[in-house]
């Protein structure tokens, strides 16, 4: 377990210091590192299965995948089409069961309906985005009118209280966690948690510290810099 | 004896140049143009094409005459090019996955002829055909400016016969690089 975690560790610091490399010599869109880690990936049949549905994402030039670790980490071009979305989807088609991803802004970790405590259970069939020092009803609005533009939306409430919106689809409509971060940073605003019907997504910037503090604990692991 | 073994060796002459291709007569009969004469930009796609699916997948579920996408690397054979013809083969993107401590130079795929029923199932013959339907006679290499382990997404109609053999009827390409 512990070898588990200082392996992801690692991998993230391999992430970092390559984006660090890119930005280094400076190239054009570079291109894009992301980490997925897939639960269900226990051998190398199921990550091919993974890296199947991974390549059919728009962009997605390379796949590798580290099967004692879960770990997928993907590169990809730069597109506006490539969402988080689609790679979260892609890694759960495969029935790879994505419990993180990892980009060069943020991490976002998912806790299963089943790995949360009673007091933390959403409501049926409802979506709540929790942003960051939601205070004030003229923030709440704009990142209300960007969700509202989200397909499938029926209802629409602000909770200041707990500097959160919930939001109410049509009847058996499935809405994506990502789609409501994603209206979250279309009006600039930071999106630290988002919890519905799958469970709960916590969402934690990468900051230099962050970054920094990874990197100093650990040595890159030889070979792996893409 | 001698007679056997020349045309034994002719056989096996014609089928290398023709490689796995299913070319029809209309096909083999074209005449390759100079693919400077022709605008390869036209088979080229600028933005990607949405919906794409892996070769198995596709093979899998596409029936004949369905519009596909399909992505794929450029490979899956020793020589993945029809000489001469706007017309390549591509392997099932996952056939290329990299798990990380594996040596990068390992065969991706296995070449023998043991393991040809396996390949055929990840890979597909794509032709670039112009708005009539007909092989575009130009060398894909050229047309399109493709090297061989170029990432593609390929936009078309699928094509399969009663043999069950898939060709997919390509009339743009992306290229992912």
């Amino acid at each position: 377990m512990k070898s588990a975690a200082i392996g992801k560790l690692s991998s993230l610091a391999v992430m970092v210091i390559s984006l660090g490399l890119v930005s280094e010599v400076g190239q054009a869109a570079p291109n894009v590192t992301y980490q997925i880690v897939a639960d269900g990936m226990c051998c190398q049949g199921c990550a091919k299965k993974v890296a199947a549905q991974l390549y059919t994402a728009p962009g997605v030039t390379n796949v590798k995948a580290d099967v004692p670790n879960r770990l997928v980490t993907i590169t990809a071009k730069p597109s506006p089409k490539l969402t988080l979305e689609k790679l979260w989807k892609a890694v759960e088609q495969a029935k790879g069961k994505p419990s993180r991803l990892t980009t060069p802004h943020a991490i976002y970790t998912l806790a299963r309906l089943d790995q949360l405590k009673a007091a933390d259970q959403p409501a049926a069939g409802v979506y709540t985005l929790f942003i960051a020092d939601l205070h004030d009803m003229q923030r709440a609005e704009n990142v209300a009118g960007h969700l509202r533009a989200i397909r499938g939306m029926e209802s629409l409430s602000v909770d200041l209280a707990q500097g959160a919106l919930q939001v109410t689809p049509t009847a058996k409509v499935e809405l994506s966690p990502f789609a409501l971060v994603a209206a979250a940073e279309q009006a600039e605003e930071l999106a630290v948690a988002v919890t519905g019907p799958f469970g709960r997504i916590s969402i934690e910037p990468v900051t230099e510290q962050a970054a920094g503090a990874v990197l100093s604990s650990r040595q890159p692991a030889q070979g792996t810099v893409q | 004896m001698r007679l056997a073994i020349v045309t034994f060796t002719l056989s096996v002459a014609v089928v290398g140049f023709t490689g796995c291709s299913s070319s029809s007569t209309d096909e083999a009969a074209a005449t390759a143009v100079p693919a400077a004469s022709l605008d390869g930009s036209k088979y080229l796609l600028a933005e990607e094409p949405d919906g794409a699916m892996g070769v198995i997948a596709a093979r899998e579920s596409a029936k004949d005459g369905d519009p596909v996408v399909i992505v794929g690397r450029i490979g899956g054979s020793d020589n993945p090019w029809i000489e001469g013809r706007a017309a390549f083969m591509l392997l099932d993107a996952s056939k290329l996955m990299v798990a990380i401590g594996e040596d990068l130079g390992e065969e991706e795929i296995c070449m023998d002829d043991c393991c040809a029923a396996e390949r055929a199932d990840c890979t597909t013959l794509v032709k670039v055909v112009d708005a009539d339907g007909k092989l575009v006679a130009a060398d894909s290499r050229q047309l399109l400016g493709l090297t061989s382990d170029d990432m593609v997404v390929v936009r078309g109609k699928a094509k399969k016969d009663d043999s069950d053999n898939f060709t997919v009827l390509a009339d743009a390409v992306y290229i992912r690089r």
